[in-house]
Protein backbone atom coordinates (compact mmCIF):
# COMPACT_ATOMS: atom_id res chain seq x y z
CA UNK A 1 0.00 0.00 0.00
CA UNK A 2 0.93 3.56 -1.06
CA UNK A 3 0.02 6.48 1.33
CA UNK A 4 -0.94 9.10 -1.11
CA UNK A 5 -1.88 12.63 0.00
CA UNK A 6 -2.63 15.19 -2.99
CA UNK A 7 -2.57 18.91 -1.10
CA UNK A 8 -3.22 22.02 -3.01
CA UNK A 9 -2.59 25.88 -2.11
CA UNK A 10 -6.55 25.74 -0.80
CA UNK A 11 -6.96 22.10 0.68
CA UNK A 12 -5.92 18.73 1.39
CA UNK A 13 -7.47 17.14 -1.53
CA UNK A 14 -6.77 13.02 -0.75
CA UNK A 15 -5.08 11.79 2.07
CA UNK A 16 -5.66 7.75 1.76
CA UNK A 17 -3.68 4.64 0.78
CA UNK A 18 -4.18 3.23 -2.40
CA UNK A 19 -2.57 0.73 -4.77
CA UNK A 20 -1.10 2.44 -7.47
CA UNK A 21 -0.49 6.05 -8.72
CA UNK A 22 -0.02 7.55 -12.08
CA UNK A 23 1.83 10.81 -12.37
CA UNK A 24 2.10 13.30 -15.33
CA UNK A 25 5.85 14.70 -14.87
CA UNK A 26 7.54 16.93 -16.58
CA UNK A 27 9.89 14.39 -18.21
CA UNK A 28 7.00 11.80 -18.90
CA UNK A 29 4.12 10.06 -17.18
CA UNK A 30 5.17 7.49 -14.16
CA UNK A 31 3.26 4.99 -12.31
CA UNK A 32 4.46 4.60 -8.58
CA UNK A 33 4.08 1.24 -7.16
CA UNK A 34 4.78 0.32 -3.18
CA UNK A 35 8.78 -0.21 -2.86
CA UNK A 36 9.27 2.41 -5.39
CA UNK A 37 12.96 4.30 -4.98
CA UNK A 38 12.77 7.88 -3.74
CA UNK A 39 12.08 10.22 -5.76
CA UNK A 40 11.32 14.30 -6.22
CA UNK A 41 9.75 14.85 -9.57
CA UNK A 42 8.44 17.97 -11.47
CA UNK A 43 4.56 17.76 -12.11
CA UNK A 44 2.90 19.45 -14.90
CA UNK A 45 -0.58 19.73 -16.24
CA UNK A 46 -2.08 16.36 -17.01
CA UNK A 47 -4.05 13.02 -15.40
CA UNK A 48 -3.57 11.36 -11.86
CA UNK A 49 -4.48 8.43 -12.22
CA UNK A 50 -5.00 6.40 -8.61
CA UNK A 51 -6.53 2.68 -7.74
CA UNK A 52 -7.58 0.93 -4.65
CA UNK A 53 -8.88 -1.86 -4.76
CA UNK A 54 -9.14 -2.22 -8.29
CA UNK A 55 -11.37 1.62 -8.21
CA UNK A 56 -10.09 3.61 -10.33
CA UNK A 57 -9.52 7.90 -9.66
CA UNK A 58 -9.03 10.27 -12.04
CA UNK A 59 -8.04 14.00 -11.17
CA UNK A 60 -7.02 16.65 -13.54
CA UNK A 61 -4.02 18.19 -12.19
CA UNK A 62 -2.28 21.75 -12.70
CA UNK A 63 1.80 22.63 -11.73
CA UNK A 64 3.66 21.45 -8.87
CA UNK A 65 6.22 18.78 -7.45
CA UNK A 66 5.82 15.06 -5.99
CA UNK A 67 7.90 13.66 -3.25
CA UNK A 68 7.77 9.69 -3.31
CA UNK A 69 9.43 7.40 -0.88
CA UNK A 70 9.06 3.92 -0.73
CA UNK A 71 6.03 3.88 0.76
CA UNK A 72 4.58 7.52 0.29
CA UNK A 73 3.32 9.82 -2.34
CA UNK A 74 3.05 13.59 -1.61
CA UNK A 75 1.81 15.61 -4.50
CA UNK A 76 2.05 19.14 -4.36
CA UNK A 77 0.44 20.96 -6.89
CA UNK A 78 -1.56 24.47 -7.94
CA UNK A 79 -4.67 22.01 -9.54
CA UNK A 80 -5.81 19.00 -8.11
CA UNK A 81 -9.86 18.73 -9.53
CA UNK A 82 -11.85 15.71 -9.34
CA UNK A 83 -13.71 14.62 -12.55
CA UNK A 84 -17.14 14.84 -11.21
CA UNK A 85 -15.50 18.26 -9.61
CA UNK A 86 -15.14 19.92 -13.03
CA UNK A 87 -17.63 22.30 -14.18
CA UNK A 88 -17.38 22.33 -18.22
CA UNK A 89 -18.89 25.88 -18.36
CA UNK A 90 -16.80 26.95 -16.05
CA UNK A 91 -13.50 25.78 -17.67
CA UNK A 92 -14.96 26.66 -21.09
CA UNK A 93 -14.87 30.16 -19.85
CA UNK A 94 -11.38 30.32 -18.24
CA UNK A 95 -9.80 29.02 -21.45
CA UNK A 96 -11.36 31.20 -23.75
CA UNK A 97 -10.11 33.84 -21.10
CA UNK A 98 -6.66 32.51 -21.48
CA UNK A 99 -6.64 32.06 -25.07
CA UNK A 100 -7.85 35.86 -25.29
CA UNK A 101 -5.11 36.73 -23.28
CA UNK A 102 -2.20 35.04 -24.89
CA UNK A 103 -3.26 36.60 -28.10
CA UNK A 104 -2.33 39.95 -26.92
CA UNK A 105 1.05 39.03 -26.53
CA UNK A 106 2.70 42.17 -27.14
CA UNK A 107 0.59 44.00 -24.24
CA UNK A 108 1.91 41.12 -21.65
CA UNK A 109 5.24 41.11 -19.43
CA UNK A 110 6.84 37.50 -19.61
CA UNK A 111 5.47 37.11 -16.59
CA UNK A 112 1.47 37.42 -17.31
CA UNK A 113 1.81 35.47 -20.41
CA UNK A 114 3.75 32.69 -18.77
CA UNK A 115 0.62 32.41 -16.04
CA UNK A 116 -1.87 32.63 -18.92
CA UNK A 117 -0.10 29.95 -20.98
CA UNK A 118 -0.26 27.92 -17.50
CA UNK A 119 -3.91 28.48 -16.91
CA UNK A 120 -4.70 28.08 -20.81
CA UNK A 121 -2.72 24.26 -20.05
CA UNK A 122 -4.64 23.45 -17.01
CA UNK A 123 -7.88 24.21 -18.77
CA UNK A 124 -7.10 22.01 -21.52
CA UNK A 125 -6.27 19.09 -19.11
CA UNK A 126 -9.25 19.48 -17.25
CA UNK A 127 -11.34 19.55 -20.79
CA UNK A 128 -10.11 16.78 -21.79
CA UNK A 129 -10.62 14.13 -18.68
CA UNK A 130 -14.45 15.46 -18.53
CA UNK A 131 -15.10 14.77 -22.05
CA UNK A 132 -13.09 11.90 -22.54
CA UNK A 133 -14.88 9.62 -19.37
CA UNK A 134 -18.16 11.08 -21.00
CA UNK A 135 -18.04 9.34 -24.02
CA UNK A 136 -17.37 5.91 -22.49
CA UNK B 1 -34.39 67.43 36.67
CA UNK B 2 -31.16 68.51 34.71
CA UNK B 3 -29.68 65.40 35.90
CA UNK B 4 -32.45 62.83 34.58
CA UNK B 5 -32.17 64.33 31.19
CA UNK B 6 -28.50 63.98 30.88
CA UNK B 7 -28.43 60.50 32.34
CA UNK B 8 -31.01 59.80 29.69
CA UNK B 9 -29.40 61.63 26.78
CA UNK B 10 -25.90 59.45 27.78
CA UNK B 11 -27.75 56.18 27.60
CA UNK B 12 -29.38 56.80 24.69
CA UNK B 13 -26.11 57.58 22.91
CA UNK B 14 -23.96 54.27 24.59
CA UNK B 15 -26.87 52.73 23.36
CA UNK B 16 -26.55 53.65 19.46
CA UNK B 17 -22.73 52.51 20.23
CA UNK B 18 -23.56 49.30 20.88
CA UNK B 19 -25.54 48.51 17.99
CA UNK B 20 -22.46 49.82 16.22
CA UNK B 21 -20.43 47.61 17.59
CA UNK B 22 -22.53 44.75 17.63
CA UNK B 23 -23.11 45.06 13.73
CA UNK B 24 -19.38 45.32 13.49
CA UNK B 25 -19.25 42.29 15.43
CA UNK B 26 -21.01 40.42 13.54
CA UNK B 27 -19.45 41.49 10.00
CA UNK B 28 -16.33 40.66 11.87
CA UNK B 29 -17.12 37.41 12.93
CA UNK B 30 -18.51 36.08 9.57
CA UNK B 31 -15.40 36.76 7.54
CA UNK B 32 -13.27 35.22 10.37
CA UNK B 33 -14.93 32.30 9.89
CA UNK B 34 -13.86 32.22 6.36
CA UNK B 35 -10.34 34.03 6.78
CA UNK B 36 -9.13 31.06 8.90
CA UNK B 37 -10.65 28.45 7.34
CA UNK B 38 -8.43 29.91 3.99
CA UNK B 39 -5.40 30.39 6.52
CA UNK B 40 -5.39 26.76 8.36
CA UNK B 41 -6.09 24.96 4.59
CA UNK B 42 -3.16 26.42 3.28
CA UNK B 43 -0.75 25.57 6.03
CA UNK B 44 -0.37 21.82 4.87
CA UNK B 45 0.80 23.25 1.51
CA UNK B 46 3.37 25.53 2.55
CA UNK B 47 4.89 23.13 5.31
CA UNK B 48 5.10 19.70 2.43
CA UNK B 49 7.18 22.25 0.09
CA UNK B 50 9.82 23.31 2.85
CA UNK B 51 9.82 19.71 3.99
CA UNK B 52 10.74 18.69 -0.44
CA UNK B 53 12.91 21.92 -0.50
CA UNK B 54 14.69 20.84 2.74
CA UNK B 55 15.64 17.10 1.29
CA UNK B 56 16.45 18.87 -2.23
CA UNK B 57 18.88 21.34 -1.14
CA UNK B 58 20.87 18.80 0.56
CA UNK B 59 21.49 16.76 -2.14
CA UNK B 60 22.24 19.80 -4.57
CA UNK B 61 25.44 20.12 -5.41
CA UNK B 62 25.55 23.39 -6.27
CA UNK B 63 24.60 26.40 -3.84
CA UNK B 64 21.55 28.13 -5.02
CA UNK B 65 21.21 31.97 -5.40
CA UNK B 66 18.46 32.42 -3.23
CA UNK B 67 20.16 30.25 -0.28
CA UNK B 68 23.39 31.85 0.17
CA UNK B 69 24.00 34.65 2.24
CA UNK B 70 24.33 37.39 0.63
CA UNK B 71 27.18 40.32 1.51
CA UNK B 72 25.14 43.38 1.26
CA UNK B 73 24.12 46.59 3.52
CA UNK B 74 20.82 46.93 5.09
CA UNK B 75 17.85 44.78 5.22
CA UNK B 76 14.07 44.79 3.63
CA UNK B 77 11.56 44.45 5.89
CA UNK B 78 8.02 43.37 4.55
CA UNK B 79 5.47 44.97 7.23
CA UNK B 80 1.61 43.16 7.12
CA UNK B 81 -0.90 44.93 8.92
CA UNK B 82 -4.71 45.11 8.79
CA UNK B 83 -5.96 48.78 6.38
CA UNK B 84 -8.50 49.71 9.29
CA UNK B 85 -7.92 49.95 12.72
CA UNK B 86 -10.59 48.65 15.78
CA UNK B 87 -8.97 45.66 15.76
CA UNK B 88 -7.61 45.97 19.55
CA UNK B 89 -3.67 45.80 19.69
CA UNK B 90 -3.00 43.62 16.86
CA UNK B 91 -1.30 46.52 14.77
CA UNK B 92 0.24 48.20 17.88
CA UNK B 93 1.75 44.72 19.13
CA UNK B 94 3.21 44.46 15.66
CA UNK B 95 4.99 48.05 16.00
CA UNK B 96 6.14 48.07 19.52
CA UNK B 97 8.04 44.35 18.27
CA UNK B 98 9.33 46.44 15.34
CA UNK B 99 11.16 49.71 17.45
CA UNK B 100 12.10 47.34 20.27
CA UNK B 101 14.38 45.63 17.56
CA UNK B 102 16.03 49.25 17.10
CA UNK B 103 16.60 48.81 13.19
CA UNK B 104 18.71 50.67 11.59
CA UNK B 105 19.56 50.47 7.76
CA UNK B 106 16.38 48.98 7.25
CA UNK B 107 13.99 49.79 4.06
CA UNK B 108 10.17 48.60 4.00
CA UNK B 109 7.92 47.06 2.43
CA UNK B 110 4.54 47.94 3.95
CA UNK B 111 0.94 46.02 3.05
CA UNK B 112 -2.17 47.70 4.95
CA UNK B 113 -2.69 51.27 5.52
CA UNK B 114 -1.38 50.72 8.88
CA UNK B 115 1.77 50.01 8.08
CA UNK B 116 2.33 53.08 5.92
CA UNK B 117 1.09 55.11 8.20
CA UNK B 118 3.33 53.56 10.67
CA UNK B 119 7.05 53.06 8.82
CA UNK B 120 6.15 56.93 7.19
CA UNK B 121 5.77 58.55 11.04
CA UNK B 122 8.98 56.46 12.24
CA UNK B 123 10.83 57.90 9.08
CA UNK B 124 11.62 54.86 8.24
CA UNK B 125 12.49 54.34 4.28
CA UNK B 126 9.61 53.28 2.22
CA UNK B 127 10.08 51.14 -1.03
CA UNK B 128 6.97 50.79 -1.59
CA UNK B 129 2.97 50.26 -0.11
CA UNK B 130 0.47 48.54 -0.51
CA UNK B 131 -3.09 48.05 1.02
CA UNK B 132 -4.51 44.83 1.21
CA UNK B 133 -7.74 45.02 -0.88
CA UNK B 134 -6.45 46.73 -3.77
CA UNK B 135 -5.67 43.48 -5.50
CA UNK B 136 -6.60 39.68 -4.68
CA UNK B 137 -4.46 37.85 -2.54
CA UNK B 138 -2.77 35.48 -4.82
CA UNK B 139 -1.40 38.94 -7.04
CA UNK B 140 -0.32 40.65 -4.18
CA UNK B 141 1.61 37.75 -3.16
CA UNK B 142 3.01 37.37 -6.88
CA UNK B 143 4.12 41.35 -6.65
CA UNK B 144 5.16 40.94 -3.60
CA UNK B 145 7.56 37.92 -3.91
CA UNK B 146 8.94 39.52 -7.37
CA UNK B 147 9.59 42.69 -5.48
CA UNK B 148 11.45 40.70 -2.69
CA UNK B 149 13.48 38.57 -5.46
CA UNK B 150 14.57 41.50 -7.75
CA UNK B 151 15.94 42.89 -4.63
CA UNK B 152 17.67 40.18 -3.05
CA UNK B 153 18.93 38.91 -6.68
CA UNK B 154 20.15 42.34 -7.23
CA UNK B 155 21.91 42.37 -3.78
CA UNK B 156 20.14 45.18 -2.37
CA UNK B 157 19.96 43.86 0.71
CA UNK B 158 21.35 41.41 3.12
CA UNK B 159 18.21 39.85 4.23
CA UNK B 160 14.45 39.80 3.36
CA UNK B 161 11.97 39.36 6.47
CA UNK B 162 8.26 39.53 7.20
CA UNK B 163 6.22 40.64 10.08
CA UNK B 164 2.77 39.93 10.02
CA UNK B 165 0.51 39.02 12.94
CA UNK B 166 0.23 35.46 13.36
CA UNK B 167 -2.60 33.18 13.90
CA UNK B 168 -3.24 31.22 16.78
CA UNK B 169 -6.25 31.22 17.88
CA UNK B 170 -9.40 33.97 17.77
CA UNK B 171 -7.90 35.34 21.06
CA UNK B 172 -4.35 35.06 20.73
CA UNK B 173 -2.45 36.68 17.20
CA UNK B 174 1.35 37.15 18.30
CA UNK B 175 3.08 39.06 16.08
CA UNK B 176 6.10 36.57 14.24
CA UNK B 177 9.42 37.56 12.03
CA UNK B 178 10.01 35.46 9.42
CA UNK B 179 13.25 35.20 7.31
CA UNK B 180 12.17 35.32 3.60
CA UNK B 181 15.65 35.33 1.92
CA UNK B 182 18.36 33.84 1.97
CA UNK B 183 15.52 31.13 2.25
CA UNK B 184 15.24 29.22 5.83
CA UNK B 185 12.89 26.30 5.73
CA UNK B 186 10.53 25.28 8.70
CA UNK B 187 9.68 28.59 9.01
CA UNK B 188 5.83 29.35 8.38
CA UNK B 189 4.77 26.89 11.32
CA UNK B 190 6.51 24.54 13.47
CA UNK B 191 8.03 21.84 11.39
CA UNK B 192 5.82 17.94 11.93
CA UNK B 193 7.32 15.99 14.53
CA UNK B 194 8.89 13.25 12.39
CA UNK B 195 12.63 13.69 11.29
CA UNK B 196 13.16 14.71 7.63
CA UNK B 197 14.85 11.26 5.42
CA UNK B 198 17.98 11.54 3.91
CA UNK B 199 18.33 8.63 1.92
CA UNK B 200 21.63 8.12 -0.18
CA UNK B 201 19.73 6.89 -3.32
CA UNK B 202 17.65 9.59 -3.73
CA UNK B 203 16.64 10.56 -7.12
CA UNK B 204 15.54 13.75 -8.90
CA UNK B 205 14.15 14.26 -12.21
CA UNK B 206 14.98 16.02 -14.15
CA UNK B 207 17.77 17.01 -11.81
CA UNK B 208 17.96 18.41 -8.15
CA UNK B 209 19.28 21.96 -9.84
CA UNK B 210 16.32 21.86 -12.08
CA UNK B 211 13.73 21.25 -9.56
CA UNK B 212 15.25 23.60 -6.85
CA UNK B 213 15.13 26.22 -9.80
CA UNK B 214 11.62 26.38 -9.82
CA UNK B 215 10.55 25.41 -6.35
CA UNK B 216 12.47 27.85 -4.44
CA UNK B 217 10.73 31.13 -6.11
CA UNK B 218 7.29 29.18 -5.84
CA UNK B 219 8.40 28.67 -2.33
CA UNK B 220 8.36 32.14 -1.79
CA UNK B 221 5.49 32.84 -3.25
CA UNK B 222 3.41 30.08 -1.07
CA UNK B 223 5.21 31.39 1.88
CA UNK B 224 4.29 35.15 1.51
CA UNK B 225 0.98 33.94 0.42
CA UNK B 226 0.14 32.24 3.21
CA UNK B 227 1.09 35.14 5.13
CA UNK B 228 -1.40 37.06 3.70
CA UNK B 229 -3.96 34.21 4.79
CA UNK B 230 -3.24 34.74 8.06
CA UNK B 231 -2.92 38.07 8.54
CA UNK B 232 -6.33 38.07 7.32
CA UNK B 233 -7.40 35.97 9.57
CA UNK B 234 -5.74 37.48 12.77
CA UNK B 235 -7.52 41.24 11.46
CA UNK B 236 -10.55 39.76 11.13
CA UNK B 237 -10.27 37.93 14.75
CA UNK B 238 -8.96 40.06 16.30
CA UNK B 239 -11.68 43.17 15.41
CA UNK B 240 -14.23 40.08 16.53
CA UNK B 241 -12.80 40.09 19.73
CA UNK B 242 -12.28 43.87 20.11
CA UNK B 243 -16.28 44.51 18.76
CA UNK B 244 -17.11 41.82 21.40
CA UNK B 245 -15.40 43.63 24.32
CA UNK B 246 -16.77 46.88 22.93
CA UNK B 247 -20.41 45.33 23.05
CA UNK B 248 -19.96 43.82 26.14
CA UNK B 249 -18.93 46.92 27.90
CA UNK B 250 -21.54 49.68 26.52
CA UNK B 251 -23.94 46.86 28.18
CA UNK B 252 -22.56 47.15 32.02
CA UNK B 253 -22.67 51.25 31.26
CA UNK B 254 -26.22 51.11 30.39
CA UNK B 255 -26.84 49.01 33.31
CA UNK B 256 -25.27 51.74 35.31
CA UNK B 257 -26.41 53.93 33.96
CA UNK B 258 -29.91 52.93 34.18
CA UNK B 259 -29.77 52.61 37.78
CA UNK B 260 -28.31 55.72 37.86
CA UNK B 261 -31.46 57.34 36.13
CA UNK B 262 -34.09 55.03 38.03
CA UNK B 263 -32.46 56.39 41.22
CA UNK B 264 -32.26 60.59 39.85
CA UNK B 265 -36.35 59.84 38.87
CA UNK B 266 -37.44 58.38 42.76
CA UNK B 267 -35.19 61.17 44.34
CA UNK B 268 -37.19 63.74 41.86
CA UNK B 269 -40.83 62.21 43.26
CA UNK B 270 -39.82 61.87 46.50
CA UNK B 271 -39.12 65.80 46.58
CA UNK B 272 -42.47 66.19 44.93
CA UNK B 273 -44.25 64.18 47.35
CA UNK B 274 -42.71 65.85 50.35
CA UNK B 275 -43.34 69.30 48.96
CA UNK B 276 -47.29 68.63 48.24
CA UNK B 277 -47.56 67.25 51.98
CA UNK B 278 -45.61 69.77 53.63
CA UNK B 279 -47.81 72.42 51.41
CA UNK B 280 -51.23 70.72 52.93
CA UNK B 281 -49.64 70.26 56.81
CA UNK B 282 -49.02 73.97 56.78
CA UNK B 283 -52.53 75.15 55.96
CA UNK B 284 -53.92 72.48 58.66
Amino acid sequence: MLHLQIITPEKSVFDDEVDQVTLPTTTGQITVLPHHTDLVTQIKPGEMIFRKHNKETIMASGYGFAQITKDSVKVLVDLAAPEEEIEEKKIEEAKKKAEEALKQKHLLSEEEYATAAAELQKTLVQLKIKRRHRRL
Amino acid sequence: MAQIREVKKRIRSIENTKKVTHAMELVAGAKMRKSQMAALAGRPYSVNLGEIIDEVKAKSARKHELLKAKNAPGEIIILVTSDRGLAGGLNINLFREILAKEIKNAKFITVGKKATNFAAKSRFEILASFTSEEKSTLDLARTLSKMATNAYRQSQASKISLVYPHFESTIKQTPKWIQLLPIQINSIDQPTAQPTYHYDDLIFEPSADGILESILPHFILTQIYQILLEAKASEHSARMVAMKNATDAAGDLIDDLTLTYNQARQEAITKELLDIITAQRAFE
